[in-house]
């Protein structure tokens, strides 16, 4: 073998680890041969981080958002957004039933074409306010309630009209707590009293079918965007851990074979707090928002809740 | 994409498969650096580097994988960090320009042959990275670039070589480097 040769296969890893030292040995002794290594050396450790450099161009090139989802959570992250909304919906449905049943019984006939019990009302009602989000709708109905309370003296006079309103609001709130209620979470559930006095609204419902129907014209064609409050994100399951879920700063990670199969997000607001639940493979499991540490899935078997839990998903 | 099958792929130089590790794990190791008081662009680098690392160590055969890739990548990432954040901590206490002087030669030299290797051919670039950075097998240079067979790799690469040395060579006398 020649000395350029040697040199070659030097740096083309392709000694032995003895050829190698024998080699390194014989540099050191030969000036000629040490001159001509360092030329040579130079350039292959040029050729290295040329390529180094290209090798990281491209990763730079492959899209990876800086923030939080990955390919895998942001598509399903888009149907899971839906689903979230779809939750958020069916929950706010209750939110308004219990503070506008007066108001939206009211504006019935102009609001409405055909008529509908109260409850299809208002369903159809509040996808009109579809994007505004669930924080809206809350503040909304705590003015409401706020508004309402000091209302209460004028509702009292009003005893003649009153009753029919009360007659729906107490139909709705028995509604509304036999599907709602649950042993783990309390989904929304006013106070009677605090509905009464929804009644103001019915002094001035011609008024309210304006601002009940302009958010809707204007926000109608918002995106689902703003509904998705919860992050998703999909890793792999190890063997360890094939079925489960954890939160790390709001962030829901489910670990497992998640990404096979559809999976949705169930949000439903609760009046202090929020109850998550996931929906996989015809089962539901409940999802503890506080739970840090990874844990295991299991599905919910109180088949009260399941049944609540199944209309809710399918309401949309 | 199972872990072997990713890995075998690399092995033989397939780099969708490094773009698909990248993507699988960015999360992951780049939490690592954000989470030890680095920044997000300081963890998309030390994670570049640490797979740069491992895909030299698989391509060139000289990686027995004995982990899952995760975790030995994750290590690579712990210890580029570690000597990052030495590096600064160092760079802190001391003089800028003390230890970390690095002789004018050196540096013009290495922005000659730079400058060489981007006057080469495409391929012939690609012989030249694949056979002494990737360490790949003249089969696995040949099937990439589409070569007949392993002796036309053999020869391409001689031919390369040589071409850069002299393109070198005839810089480096320009610039007197060569007494």
């Amino acid at each position: 073998m020649s000395e350029v040769e040697k040199i070659d296969a030097y740096f083309g890893n392709e000694m032995t680890e003895a050829e190698q030292i024998d080699f390194e040995n014989s540099v050191q002794n030969d000036p000629t041969l040490k001159k001509e290594f360092e030329f040579q050396n130079d350039i292959v450790n040029a050729l290295r981080e040329t390529r180094k450099a290209e090798l990281k161009a491209m990763l730079n090139k492959v899209p990876v958002s800086g923030s939080m989802s990955t390919s895998s959570s942001f598509s399903v992250g888009k149907i899971a957004s839906l689903i979230v909304g779809a939750a958020i919906m069916g929950v706010s449905v209750y939110f308004l039933t219990n503070s506008d049943a007066a108001g939206s019984l009211a504006t019935e006939s102009t609001t409405e074409t055909q008529p509908v019990k109260p409850e299809t009302l208002l369903e159809s009602a509040v996808p009109s306010e579809k994007s505004n989000s669930q924080q809206d709708l809350i503040a909304t109905e705590s003015t409401q309630l706020s508004s309402s309370e000091s209302n209460d003296a004028t509702v009292q006079s009003f005893s003649g009209v009153e009753s029919s309103p009360k007659n729906s609001e107490n139909k709705m709130n028995t509604t509304t707590s036999s599907t709602v209620e649950s042993e783990e979470q309390k989904v929304v559930v006013s106070k009677p009293e605090i509905n009464k006095p929804v009644i103001s609204n019915f002094n001035d419902a011609t008024n309210n079918t304006d601002s009940l129907e302009a958010p809707g014209g204007s926000l109608v064609n918002k995106t689902y965007k703003e509904q998705r409050s919860m992050e998703v994100e999909i890793e792999e399951g190890s063997k360890k851990h094939n079925f489960h879920y954890h939160f790390v700063n709001g962030k829901l990670f489910l670990l497992g074979d998640f990404d096979k199969n559809l999976y949705e997000i169930l949000e439903i607001n609760t009046t202090t707090d929020k109850a998550i639940f996931l929906y996989y493979k015809g089962l539901y499991y409940n999802l503890d928002k506080n739970q840090e540490k990874i844990s295991a899935l299991t599905p919910i078997k109180d088949n009260s809740l399941v049944e609540k839990l199944e209309r809710i998903r399918s309401e949309e | 994409m199972k872990d072997n099958e990713v890995f075998e792929r690399i092995c033989r130089g397939d780099e969708t498969a490094l773009e698909y590790l990248y993507k699988k794990y960015y999360r992951m190791m780049t939490k690592l650096v954000i989470s030890n008081s680095g920044s997000e662009q300081e963890a998309k680098d030390i994670y570049q580097d640490a797979l740069v690392v491992f895909w030299q160590k698989a391509t060139s055969g000289n990686l027995v994988l004995t982990s899952k890739i995760s975790t030995y990548l994750y290590s690579i990432c712990q210890n580029l960090w570690r000597k990052e954040l030495d590096r600064k901590r160092r760079l802190s206490h001391e003089e800028k320009d003390g230890e970390e002087y690095i002789d004018i030669d050196t540096k013009e030299r290495s922005k000659i042959i730079t400058d060489c290797i981007g006057q080469l051919g495409e391929t012939c670039k690609k012989v030249l990275m694949f056979y002494y950075f990737d360490g790949l097998s003249m089969q696995d240079i040949a099937d990439k670039l589409g070569f007949a067979n392993t002796n036309t790799a053999k020869t391409k690469k001689y031919k390369c070589k040589k071409k850069l040395d002299e393109l070198v060579k005839s810089q480096y006398s320009e610039s007197d480097f060569l007494d």
